[in-house]
């Protein structure tokens, strides 16, 4: 589907509308709720209470989500770049699903930007390939990047730009319709809270401001393939978990390339993890498997107990894990 | 080919331009040059013809006066000539950020992973700093202009210089640019630019020391000759496709140097 013909109306979360139930206020808050769910709705769709304020409950209710998975498929085949002499990816294979969020792990220096930049065709592989959707990066760029939304781990930002003026430039060269441009940054302005700042200069903002801004024109078209390249570097916990929020938002909507250092933030974020260490890929699977797996401090030292295959959903567990 | 998209980078390449100081300097530089240069011509003329007009030659009574001895050949031709070097010192702060900047600011990756085209970019950059280089000509351009009027030249011969500038400027700003596209930083950029125009402005020191058919060649390929025809009133094709030849060979740089990105 060409980006132009994404649904740009629709919303970043799906949710049903707020709704009302008023009871009174010496009621307690699970009196509110029977009474919510005698009404017709199953609790069960109950996501969470969003507000009680002067008697009001206020609920956001969760629409089930489309089955059918979104996003592209990634497919990379002895994926290799070298640097002259030195191997930054080597022969990596690797599949992602549509609709699938993929942690990337690794210590510096593991090939987890260079796979990211290598997908987004902003490098050229040395050999192997790499596919969205049957789409090369270096032959078919203007297919690929219209279904990508990248932020980068270094904030890519024009300082000396305003944040709704970068909004608008990001907005115009992804083809997002002229009539349809001003409504769309409104609506992602208000998805990631940056009304307040919209007319300030990009280089006035806090790292936390920018850390948003790069989020916010990643996500600004819609994409079919979002990549994050380490989110949360050097935000405070607060701004972190701000910035997992916004992409817990994300999952299943999209594919999604997460790249980071942080465990937490890849076993709550991920729906299968790939370790990278020294260009080549050590272990991949779900949170679960891989992480009990593996110590923290193995994993990135590119320790693994599966010898030349690295997924390991069907691998025993580690005795001392 | 995208004009909205272009459209939208030329858009963008001019609010950052405007947003930081380096437009302003230029532009209050320029004008001060500009001023600076066509005073001190006017008054050296003013004392000559001074003079040749005082009570001892009686220039205007005798008719003594040389004809070389008028505003044109005495103010405006060598002000069009400094101006021109002036220019060389000029442009290359315009320029040595264009695209040197996209780099050290990590906004390379994100414009070449977006739609927009290698060829885009290249060209989205390349017409905004036209428009700014014309903007720059434009009020350097207010002085000798009003020379050109005062000793009768007419519009022609204004029209004429002014494109004859204009061309002398975008040659300058397309040999910074292809500079800023290869260069890894600002400040290389910015000497490179400096080095390469200064190089090609004019090969006229050269003819002493090589043969007429090299001197020849040096003489086609530098920037002051094509440049003096339009001074003299004259807009000549051949001057034209020069400067628009060095401007093309620049963007052909420009954009094998994104190529270069992608597999370094």
């Amino acid at each position: 589907m060409k980006n132009s013909e994404h649904d740009l109306s629709e919303p970043l979360i799906h949710s049903a509308p707020r709704t009302r139930v008023d009871f009174p206020p010496t009621e307690n808050i699970s009196h509110g709720l029977q009474k919510y769910s005698k009404n017709g709705v199953d609790p069960k769709l109950l996501s969470s209470i969003v507000q009680v304020r002067q008697g009001v409950l206020r609920v956001r209710t969760t629409t089930p989500k489309n089955t059918e998975p979104r996003g592209c498929r990634v497919v990379a085949q002895n994926l290799t770049r070298h640097f002259g002499d030195h191997v930054a990816l080597d022969g990596l294979n690797l599949t992602i699903e549509p609709g699938q969020t993929l942690g990337l792990l690794g210590a510096n220096g593991a090939g987890k930007t260079t796979f990211i930049r290598l997908v987004t065709g902003y490098l050229m592989p040395s050999a192997g390939e790499v596919q969205i959707d049957a789409y090369s990066p270096t032959k078919n760029a203007k297919e690929v990047h219209a279904k990508i939304g990248y932020a980068a781990e270094t904030s890519q930002l024009y300082a000396d730009l305003r944040v709704r003026s970068f909004l608008r430039f990001a907005g115009a060269i992804r083809s997002i319709p002229r009539a349809k441009l001003e409504t769309r940054i409104d609506a992602i302005l208000q998805q990631f809270q940056l009304e307040d700042v919209q007319k300030r200069l990009i280089g006035h903002l806090s790292k936390g401001y920018k850390q948003r801004v790069t989020l916010a024109q990643a996500f600004l078209h819609n994409p079919e393939l979002l990549i994050v390249d380490e989110p949360t570097s050097g935000l405070d916990p607060v701004q972190q978990e701000e910035v997992c929020n916004l992409l817990r938002t994300s999952q299943g909507e999209r594919t999604v390339i997460l790249c980071t250092h942080n465990l937490n933030e890849a076993r709550m974020l991920s729906d299968r993890i790939a370790v990278l260490h020294r260009g080549r890929l050590v272990a991949e699977g779900t949170p679960e498997s891989v992480l009990q797996h593996e110590s923290a401090s193995g994993l990135f030292r590119g320790q693994t107990l599966l010898g030349a295959h690295p997924s390991v959903d069907n691998a025993a567990p580690r005795e001392n894990a | 080919m995208s004009f909205h998209r272009l459209h939208h980078l030329v858009r963008k390449e001019l609010l950052v331009l405007f947003g930081s100081p380096v437009a302003y300097l230029t532009l209050a530089l320029i004008s001060l040059i500009t001023s600076l240069l066509f005073f001190d011509l006017l008054r050296d003329y003013n004392q000559v013809l001074f003079l040749y007009t005082s009570n001892t030659m009686r220039g205007f009574e005798l008719g003594t006066i040389p004809a070389y001895i008028n505003i044109r050949d005495q103010v405006f031709v060598p002000l069009m000539s400094q101006l021109g070097g002036a220019l060389i010192a000029i442009i290359p702060l315009i320029t040595m950020r264009v695209f040197a900047e996209e780099k050290t600011q990590g906004t390379q990756e994100f414009l070449l992973t977006t739609e927009l085209s290698d060829t885009e970019i290249v060209l989205g950059k390349f017409v905004a700093t036209f428009l700014f280089a014309a903007l720059l000509v434009g009020v350097s351009f207010v002085y000798p202009a009003a020379a050109i009027v005062r000793s009768g030249l007419g519009v022609g011969h204004l029209f004429a210089v002014y494109i004859g500038l204009l061309m002398l400027t975008f040659g300058l700003a397309a040999i910074g640019l292809a500079c800023s596209a290869l260069a890894s930083n600002q400040l290389v950029a910015a000497v490179s630019a400096y080095a390469v125009a200064f190089t090609f402005y004019d090969f006229s020191w050269a003819n002493a020391f090589v043969n007429e058919w090299t001197g020849a060649l040096l003489g086609a390929i530098s920037l002051l000759p094509h440049f003096t025809s339009f001074a003299s009133g004259l807009i000549s094709f051949a001057d034209i496709a020069f400067f628009a030849s060095v401007t093309v060979l620049s963007m052909a740089i420009a954009r094998l140097s994104l190529d270069l990105v992608r597999i370094r």
